[in-house]
């Protein structure tokens, strides 16, 4: 037996194993797809996954308290602004901002974007009396559903 | 019956149908034009490419033209090889772009991997023609190669299941069926973003769901844990038609009950699993030469050769 043969057996071997194991194309699939993680077209789909006791959503609200619907309002989706939030808290981690300022600076830049993709006539009418993004943390609280807000961001009325 | 995936011996009418489906579905898929008009998150293309070319809508016109040469190409399974490769280009592309806005949607992910997975068993017949059989060129794709894509098609598919179980798991730390009762804030969560999307009611069902979950727990655990089960062992949909059936039926039937208590709508993988799993023409097919006492084989019933291989009838 050559060199090169020798080097190539086991993996001849390790090939000829994988080929006997069942489903093989399937768990090549997924292995890729846990691998490559969230890169379009690839995913590890982790919708509902990690299954926490808290849940948070987001409302954008009018400074007399009004809550705006995310299409009509910013063409957009409700969906839209926490995975929004986290990748621009990323941006800005990465680009040198504590954790702190790139929560608040994040919140911010994700209102200021729905602002823009507001209708360009309805943007004056939106401002007139300013906006606020506001964080809402559901749990459980004995057997009832409970809601706590906070106030991420605000855009002062112009 | 081995137990592994098996290549049916679909016929060449069901393909046909298969690939008109697919290809209406991506069709449908491709946006006429975008509002957005940067890419501030990037992802997958959109780290190689600068998609900005997709928000001016003349370029994207001529992108949708040629993508209705490529899908009747597809159909015709003529020059299947470029046609996928374009298909995935756009698929992938304007996924790409939708979701560099920085908010990932899963929604279309399963259709661009179809496309993919199509379009890289379509390369590996075309290499090996060329390559190693040396035949002739030749663009029309025969029954065989058909029959891989379509099962191709379905490992796609599938895998977004499995890896969706895989990732449940890992995530939770193995604890996702023990800790399905915080579902009832997830579907508060749910509804009150569906509902500040444009402020229609949520389903009944999905309104009274998180104090069911609140009240029944255990319930809960079961009910929930046949959902994981069914995507964790989706892969099983390989093992022939009837699995296939099976499979797929269970899968459109698990989304149809999201869809009701959780609001959330998976449409792309719901149509993807009647395409190429329930495969309904054939049912009614077979169903019909049933009932009119003739054999499966007239519509290629045969699930699978002796050896579970398959081979390209004359």
């Amino acid at each position: 037996m050559s060199v090169l043969e020798m080097f190539f057996a086991p993996l001849r071997w390790i090939g000829k194993t994988l080929l006997r194991v069942p489903f093989r194309e399937v768990w090549l699939s997924v292995a890729l797809l846990l691998v490559v993680g969230e890169n379009y077209p690839f995913s590890d789909f982790p919708m509902y996954s990690s299954l926490e006791e808290e849940s948070v959503y987001f409302a954008v609200r009018t400074g007399r308290d009004e809550t705006l619907a995310f299409a009509t309002s910013f063409r957009s989706r409700a969906s839209f602004v926490p995975k929004a939030l986290k990748a621009e808290r990323r941006k800005l981690e990465k680009a040198g901002l504590s954790q702190d300022l790139a929560s608040a600076q994040a919140g911010q830049n994700v209102l200021r974007y729905l602002l823009g993709r507001a209708e360009p006539q309805k943007r004056e009418e939106l401002l007139k009396n300013g906006l606020k993004l506001v964080e809402v943390r559901i749990s459980v609280a004995g057997s009832r559903l409970q809601e706590t807000e906070k106030v991420l961001a605000e855009i002062s009325p112009q | 019956m081995k137990f592994d995936s098996q290549v049916v011996r679909h016929s060449g009418w069901e393909m046909a149908l298969m690939r008109i489906a697919f290809a209406v579905m991506v069709w449908q898929s491709i946006p006429i034009f975008f509002y957005q008009t940067a890419l501030p998150h990037p992802t997958g293309m959109a780290h190689f490419v600068d998609l900005r070319f997709l928000t001016n809508p003349d370029i994207l016109g001529v992108l949708r033209g040629v993508l209705a040469v490529a899908l009747l190409f597809y159909v015709a399974g003529l020059f299947v090889f470029l046609s996928l490769g374009f298909m995935t280009f756009l698929l992938v592309a304007c996924g790409s772009f939708d979701n560099s806005q920085g908010a990932i949607n899963h929604s279309f992910q399963p259709l661009a991997l179809a496309a993919l997975a199509q379009w890289v068993v379509a390369g590996f017949f075309a290499i090996r023609a060329r390559m190693a059989e040396n035949r002739a060129f030749f663009p029309v794709a025969g029954c065989e190669t058909h029959r891989y894509l379509v099962h191709a098609a379905k490992v796609a598919l599938v895998s977004c299941y499995v890896t969706s179980a895989f990732t449940k798991l890992e995530r939770s730390d193995g604890e996702w069926i023990n800790r399905t009762p915080n579902l009832a804030v997830a579907i508060a969560k749910t509804n009150a973003k569906s509902y500040l999307n444009a402020f229609e009611p949520t389903q009944h069902w999905a309104r009274t769901a998180p104090a069911l979950i609140i009240d029944h727990p255990n319930l809960t655990r079961v009910f929930f844990g046949f959902g994981l089960a069914l995507e964790m062992l989706s892969f099983l949909a390989l093992l022939g038609r009837w699995p296939a059936v099976a499979i797929g039926a269970s899968i459109i039937a698990m989304h149809h009950m999201v869809s009701q208590v959780m609001d959330l709508h998976f449409a792309i993988f719901e149509k993807l699993a009647f395409i190429f799993l329930v495969n309904a023409p054939w049912l009614i097919a077979w169903a019909l030469l049933k009932l009119w006492k003739l054999g499966p084989g007239r519509i290629g019933g045969r699930n699978f050769s002796q050896d579970g291989q398959t081979s390209d009838p004359a």
